[in-house]
């Protein structure tokens, strides 16, 4: 509280064009990454309803074949790095420096540059469905040699990536050396916010692991351009090597979206639970688990390639481990719940939603590791229903969730809950009447990347896409619900909520636009997660 | 006082863009043995 007369001082602030393009401002920049992650949201959003319109009924409807997959490749693309992603660095923008006391990122001019090299990254993607031969269609996962027939649009698919990796990575950098260098006196790692935890091993993470993909599409341009023929059969390169490359990437990718998810809840739930976390150290320990054991179950990816059996073995056993530390932390969320004082606003019923969804998508996620069941499902709609039971009822949850749950902080306004819940609600229906169906699908054995189908799956296509249309209306709803809060509305409290501890809530609502200039003096009540 | 403050800030600024420097050895490193790897492998 020491901290707040002070910066209520302090509150100057550039204006117009500069203090956005020029910003080295956490909680500015912070804001930037979730303008642009909700704008791409819409991007993609958009492309999933060209898919679902065109799943609606058999047949071709709308789009020619080349124009769906590259909407099936393209929508992939956007939502992970586009929408996901950024996401999640928005909030670790706004939120880790005032978690752990710091004034302001560590390096806040890379800062800058990493959040404004995306717009020119996607600038280059989205350009491609405009030239000729259209945007990239061969899948996000790139697999040579289809992706090599790519035209025009190849090396812009080549160089966004390569943008997108950099400033990740950026991004990362500045967050392990805001975390390792940053932190108020007292406030030692093992009291840190699990949000801030969760952040620095996702970090960890992509500086592991996006150079590897960096590597690989590096391989695939001198491939198609330079004669090489790494992935190239023909020229004694081996196409499989790709794909071991690229999902050496792809696994951890998958908790580099999962982590934040995990750290968002882990902080929503003992707010409304009015509980300390249940077993603090061990969720630290069981995130570091996860994200160790990504690094070694790649190949469950590729089960259907034809490893051989001992190295099928050893994926599908490493890929069950990773459902232990997993388990410890869905435990724990429930045990911290467990006889404590629940309150069900909007943050904590997206919570609660992510913790029963993102459970079904990992039990989904089971059946696909083990090896000869995967080799029914592989390339079916079930893999398209596990993961959007991962990534949308989970991650994006968790960050509508996350959006929620310091929007007072960020406007100084309490958002309209009626409209909030309605908003939870209506997502949660449809984004279950979307995804549920497609289990049923991809059991039954229609494959995924394809605008067609046999007539046998056109029931369970309608209701999905019927739920992809209402999820899709329903998240217009969400965008009003900030605009609303953002122009006004009940003032929030500095402790928005009643049950919430941490240092984020002893600055006023909205945070000031400079805080902890001073190292707060950190009291035990802050330090209680 | 504010000279040492101004003197921690500098250290500070200086601890950063150390660790940056290292991280961003470590990332260029993994880029380079991935792409030597395959080269030689190939």
């Amino acid at each position: 509280m020491s901290t707040l007369a002070h910066d209520d001082h302090h509150d100057h602030k550039p204006t117009g064009f500069k203090r956005w393009f020029f910003s080295t401002n956490h909680k500015d920049i912070g804001t930037l990454y979730l303008i642009f992650a909700l704008i791409m949201f819409f991007v993609g959003g958009a492309m999933a309803m060209i898919i679902r319109a065109e799943l609606f009924q058999p047949g071709l409807q709308f789009v020619d074949p080349q124009f769906y997959n590259s909407m099936v490749t393209v929508h992939a693309l956007v939502m992970i790095f586009g929408a996901v992603m950024p996401a999640g660095v928005g909030l670790a923008n706004w939120m880790i420096p005032l978690m752990i006391g710091a004034p302001d990122m560590a390096l806040p001019r890379m800062n800058n540059m990493s959040f404004w090299i995306l717009p020119f990254a996607f600038a280059l993607l989205l350009s491609t469905l405009f030239m000729d031969g259209g945007a990239p269609a061969g899948g996000w996962t790139m697999y040579p040699p289809l992706v090599l027939q790519t035209g025009n649009a190849f090396p812009f698919l080549i160089f966004a990536v390569h943008f997108l990796g950099i400033s990740s990575i950026m991004g990362a950098i500045n967050i392990i050396a805001t975390v390792f260098n940053m932190r108020a006196p007292g406030m030692t790692l093992m009291k840190m916010p699990l949000f801030v935890w969760t952040w620095v091993i996702t970090s960890f993470l992509l500086i592991a692991s996006m150079p590897v993909l960096a590597g690989g599409v590096t391989m695939l341009l001198t491939d198609k351009y330079f004669g090489t023929s790494f992935f190239d059969a023909a020229g004694g390169g081996d196409p499989v090597l790709f794909q071991h490359v690229f999902w050496f990437f792809g696994h951890p990718e998958v908790y580099i979206l999962a982590l934040p998810a995990f750290g968002v809840v882990s902080q929503i739930i003992p707010t409304f639970s009015r509980k300390p976390l249940f077993g603090y150290a061990s969720m630290v320990y069981a995130t570091a688990s996860i994200a160790i054991l990504s690094f070694f179950v790649w190949a469950h990816h590729m089960f259907t390639v034809g490893l051989p059996i001992k190295g099928e073995l050893f994926f599908m056993y490493a890929t069950m481990l990773i459902a232990v530390p997993t388990g410890v932390k869905v435990f724990n969320w429930i045990a911290t719940m467990w006889k404590g004082s629940m309150t069900f606003e909007t943050p904590m019923l997206f919570a609660i939603a992510f913790v029963i969804l993102f459970t079904i998508g990992g039990f989904s996620g089971l059946m696909l590791g083990i090896t000869p069941v995967d080799f029914q499902y592989h390339d079916t709609y079930f893999v398209v229903a596990h993961f959007h039971y991962v990534l949308l009822t989970g991650a994006i949850f968790a960050l509508m969730g996350a959006a929620y749950y310091w929007l007072p902080k960020w406007t100084g306004f309490m958002y309209d809950e009626r409209l909030g819940k309605i908003h939870f609600w209506l997502s949660l229906i449809s984004s279950n009447v979307l995804f549920f169906p497609q289990h049923f699908l991809g059991l039954a054995g229609m494959p995924r990347r394809i605008p067609d189908y046999n007539i046998q799956f056109a029931d369970f296509n309608m209701i999905s896409s019927i739920g992809g249309f209402a999820y899709g209306i329903s998240q217009l709803l969400f965008v009003y619900i900030v605009i609303k809060c953002a122009m006004g509305g009940k003032k929030a409290k500095a402790l928005s909520w009643e049950g919430a501890k941490g240092l984020e809530w002893s600055v006023p609502s909205p945070a000031p636009f400079h805080t902890f200039e001073t190292p707060p003096k950190l009291t035990k009540e802050m330090l209680e997660h | 006082m504010d000279e040492k403050k101004g003197n921690t800030g500098e250290q500070l600024r200086k601890k950063n863009k150390r660790l940056a420097i290292i991280l961003s050895l470590v990332v260029c490193l993994l880029y380079g043995f991935f792409v030597l790897m395959h080269s030689i492998n190939d």
